[in-house]
């Protein structure tokens, strides 16, 4: 039998999304955050989906970071697919920058640089992480006071 | 200043996600990561037009009545309506209490 929330994302995850957002002194049911979980679930196989249709269509086997950003254009998200381009280049110029450290400190290095490599390895999560790409205008919202 | 908290999601368990459907085969090692990344703007424009709701309707506590309400009033969210549908239309969610209660 399958663990429900194996097949869902962390809620812990969808947590800290939704307090970061929001002001510290709104609050959330545990409803709200359980049918956002089951939303962000979805959304992953609504995008999945559209970016394995044109794998197939175009007889590849395997999805892209090129077809996520293709799919979430097709699906109505164009502010995030501009965004994620973006994030794409960035990752594949580090990638490409790795890849040429390696090079140059010579493969026999590997076993004399394992503190190198692990920080290389957090480096490319801190550098990506932090990338804001704010697409929403957060000061927009609070201008909408009930009347 | 608030402390940026580390919002990625597990990549190991998008890649699961996504290969739950039959039909997805390979997927390069970048696709978690950027789809971590639009889950983020995802799951902030969806938190974001909630909590609207939920001010507008001056309550305290966001409901999934508001989440249901927020789906059902933009178009991109139309593929999250079935998820929604299980949100009873009435109930005491306004109140503000925790509902414990398991599914």
């Amino acid at each position: 039998m399958v663990d429900e929330q194996e097949r869902l994302l962390p809620i812990a995850n969808v947590g800290r999304i939704m307090k970061q957002i929001l002001p510290p002194s709104a609050k959330i049911s545990k409803e709200a955050k359980e049918t956002m979980q089951e939303c962000a679930t979805e959304f992953i196989s609504f995008v999945t989906s559209e970016a394995s249709d044109k794998c197939h269509k175009e007889n590849r086997k395997t999805v892209n970071g090129d077809d996520i950003c293709w799919a979430l254009n097709a699906l109505g998200f164009d502010d995030y697919a501009e965004a994620i381009v973006r994030y794409l280049h960035k990752y594949r110029e580090f990638e490409r920058e790795r890849a040429n450290q390696n090079k140059a400190s010579g493969s026999q290095d590997k076993d004399e640089v394992p503190n190198d490599i692990n920080s290389l390895h957090g480096k490319q999560t801190e550098t990506l992480a932090p990338l804001e790409f704010r697409v929403i205008e957060k000061g927009n919202i609070s201008l909408l006071k009930p009347s | 200043m608030r402390k940026k908290l580390d919002t990625r999601f597990p990549a190991a368990r998008i890649k699961k996600i996504m290969q739950a459907d039959e039909d997805v085969g390979k997927i390069a090692l970048a696709v978690p990561l950027l789809v971590s990344k639009a889950l983020e703007l995802f799951l902030q424009d969806l938190c974001d037009r909630t909590y609207e709701i939920t001010l507008r309707r001056g309550a305290k506590t966001m409901s999934s009545l508001h989440l249901k309400q927020c789906v059902q009033t933009f178009n991109v969210f139309d593929f999250l309506r079935e998820i929604v549908s299980k949100v009873p239309d009435l109930g005491g969610a306004d109140v503000g209490s925790e509902d414990r209660s398991s599914c």
